[in-house]
């Protein structure tokens, strides 16, 4: 099992926590963001870089990449809760909303 | 000034429920629970207190199952300083009513003595929407129910009415307000959040030992989903549908 960055990590552990309440279900949170934290996937922040890794591959991890791509991936969460929170809001408003 | 939250864990929105083979309750089993959307709302009214320094400290409170803490700990990730569980077996969906509630809450308000509480104005399993009144009236305290805007300084409210918005002062605190839709949007727990909220502290007390009449005052005849909605009838020209709508609707 290759060594993840703690970041990495707790971003994953992030999205799995907010997984049940999105809309298309955790099992697909999970295989999306899974997908996209391994490593071949990633090809730097601007998506046309030699790829980075968040794993480290006998060398040091490249700690500026993984911290701008961390962000990037906050950013993705913060996207989800929007849904989530839409979602509930335009159910409850059209359940209780009317008078 | 302390607030008391009242949440209640609720089957989710987004569940589709069944009724069970009995016809005689929502079948629970599986099913996601989560917050009350209201009580969420209430919680989120509670937590802005605390960060514009109006209020000191908010108490989250649930009376259910076990499994009621998890309710309680997404409430404490929302900012709730600690919480209180009163245990109690009995379905908070029907065995469970409003005043059994009321009751229970009035008991725990005449222990931690709230200078406000602030309940959902329904929960969404069994939308009896008295619970607050019903406190309110246990405690002699003022009520404000429906609040869509609670402003403490010059102490009125704005509630939502079928007719409209209309704006009622509360004399003084403690009081009782129930939140509407419209108070305010609820933050979402995130794992940092609910990871802090692992140190706060849940007091488990039982339902049983508070000496409040559990019974229920009513009896649940039968569970039945809504019927089907029918498929619509196509009309070939406008007299017939005009002709249709005076003599078969009778609504022209």
């Amino acid at each position: 099992m290759p060594p993840i960055h703690p970041l990495v990590r707790d971003l994953y552990k992030r999205a799995i926590t907010l997984g049940p309440d999105y809309p298309l279900g955790l099992p697909y949170v999970r295989k999306v963001w899974k997908g996209a934290l391994t490593n071949d996937r990633f090809k730097g922040f601007h998506g046309d870089e030699d790829p980075v890794g968040f794993v480290r591959e006998g060398g040091e991890w490249n700690e500026k990449a993984i911290r701008l791509a961390v962000a990037r991936g906050r950013y993705f969460l913060r996207e989800m809760v929007g849904v989530i929170k839409l979602k509930k809001y335009r159910e409850m408003k059209k359940r209780y909303g009317q008078e | 000034m302390r607030v008391l939250v009242g949440v209640k864990r609720v089957v989710d929105y987004a569940v589709k429920v069944r009724v069970a083979a009995d016809k005689k309750a929502v079948d629970l089993s599986n099913v996601k629970m989560s917050m009350n959307p209201f009580c969420e709302i209430a919680v989120e009214e509670a937590v802005r207190l605390k960060e514009s320094k109006a209020a000191t400290e908010v108490v989250a409170v649930s009376v259910g199952p076990k499994q009621a803490q998890e309710t309680i700990r997404t409430a404490l990730a929302m900012g709730a300083d600690r919480g209180i569980h009163v245990q109690t077996d009995l379905r908070t969906d029907q065995e469970l009513d409003s005043k059994a509630v009321a009751s229970i809450l009035s008991k725990i308000c005449a222990d931690e003595s709230p200078d406000c509480v602030i309940l959902g104005k329904q929960s969404i399993d069994g939308d009896f929407g008295c619970t607050g009144s019903m406190l309110a009236s246990l405690m002699s305290v003022p009520q404000c129910t429906f609040a869509a805007n609670i402003d403490f300084e010059k102490k009125t409210v704005e509630r939502e009415t079928d007719a409209g918005t209309e704006v009622v002062a509360f004399p003084s605190l403690p009081a009782v307000f129930t939140a509407d839709l419209r108070l305010n949007e609820p933050r979402y727990a995130t794992l940092p959040n609910i990871m802090k909220a692992k140190k706060k502290k849940i007091a488990t007390l039982s339902a049983s030992d508070l000496g409040v009449d559990l019974s229920s005052g009513n009896e649940v005849l039968e569970v039945f989903e809504p019927p089907d909605r029918e498929a619509g009838v196509f009309v070939e020209t406008v007299d017939e549908l005009v002709g249709k709508l005076k003599d078969e609707a009778g609504v022209i």
